[in-house]
């Protein structure tokens, strides 16, 4: 267990320009939710890749793009897998990835909104990040070089036509990241 | 006349009991509530069939291998003609059963699995072609009762009129 202490709490604001980072590919760091049968499942993302640019003193500066294999994707037990990954869900041999790009980011008390486009079977919608960041319980307040990621938003499967087996998995997902990224040298 | 290879007798019993079972498990599959429990029985249902197909393919080459055994000249040629016809159509419909579920399971990106182990698919994912071969699934399925019901017939026409060894060909 890391313990965790959100950057903006203490923190003043030092001086910076948007700096890259790059996320660290952790199998547990993309996973969702969802309503089957009336149980709540997880599932995981473990193969994704990503372009953070953060600029912690003006936040509407910072990006992120996130591409995401949906091939690899979990659902927590092997048929929801299969459903996952076959064609009346994710259809990962059409559309091998899924995508992330963020328009907007602002601050909001010690988080930050994140709004970008969700690419999901080349459908392309609208969607906001709730994000808040985290550097490790002992480091210094300024610490920058290792940080903690943390986001979360909900989406419609079927917004971007995932809309297969609607009687038995729910619409609505919850989708948590919580990726480590670390300061490019 | 001679009876059929204790091979074929044992692959004929075994997988009518076989068929039969499945034609009932699968119809009630399609009227099945979508729970998790009946998806692990749309999972075993795929399973079976897989043994189906394999017993079916045997069934095949035993057939090819030892020979039927036709029933000697007591029936009319026509009777005999339809009762070939009806035999064809059993070994089609037997083969093209378990493939349309197998390629229409595929290609819905949902393949069997064994012992938790997805098998590889066997054609690529399409929504449109798993519809399609399933629809036609269920089509066979009307067919091979059908088939069952001809072959019925055919058994009984010959035992009324006094042909027992039309069915000791299969038993004796």
């Amino acid at each position: 267990m890391r313990w965790l202490i959100a950057l903006f709490l203490f923190s003043a604001p030092l001086a910076a320009a948007p700096e890259p980072y790059d996320m660290v590919v952790d199998p547990d760091a993309i996973t969702f939710s969802y309503v089957f049968d009336e149980r709540e499942i997880g599932g995981r993302f473990p193969s994704y890749s990503g372009n953070i640019v953060l600029d912690l003193d003006n936040v509407p500066n910072s990006k992120v793009d996130v591409t995401i294999a949906t091939g690899d994707g979990t659902a927590g037990f092997i048929f929801a897998t299969q459903t996952l990954r076959g064609p009346k869900v994710l259809w990962s041999q059409k559309y091998p990835t899924m995508r992330f790009v963020s328009t907007s980011a602002r601050r909001d008390g010690m988080s930050a909104i994140l709004e970008g486009e969700l690419t999901i079977r080349d459908v392309t919608q609208p969607v906001t990040l709730d994000v808040t960041l985290f550097r490790d319980a002992g480091t210094e307040p300024g610490e920058r070089d290792e940080l903690t990621f943390f986001a979360t938003t909900e989406i419609n499967r079927s917004d971007f036509g995932a809309n297969g087996f609607p009687n038995l998995v729910s619409d609505e997902l919850k989708i948590e990241i919580k990726a480590r990224i670390l300061r490019q040298k | 006349m001679t009876p059929y290879s204790t091979i074929s007798k044992l692959l004929h019993w075994g997988l009518a009991v076989i068929i039969l079972s499945m034609l009932a498990f699968g119809n009630a599959l399609t009227n099945a509530e979508p729970t998790l429990e009946t998806i692990q029985r749309f999972n075993q249902h795929k399973v079976a069939g897989l043994v189906a197909l394999a017993l079916i393919l045997w069934r095949v080459i035993e057939r090819l291998r030892s020979g039927a055994s036709f029933p000697g000249g007591t029936n009319p040629a026509w009777d005999d003609y339809l009762a070939r016809i009806v035999h064809i159509a059993f070994y089609v419909a037997m083969i093209a059963m378990p493939l349309t579920g197998w390629v229409g399971s595929s290609a819905a990106g949902i393949d069997p699995v064994i012992f938790g182990v997805i098998l590889p698919g066997i054609v690529p994912q399409n929504p449109d072609l798993s519809d399609t071969l399933f629809v036609a699934h269920g089509v066979i399925g009307k067919i091979l009762l059908g088939l069952f019901a001809l072959h019925m017939i055919g058994l009984f026409k010959r035992l009324i009129g006094g042909d027992q060894k039309v069915i000791e060909r299969m038993t004796g």
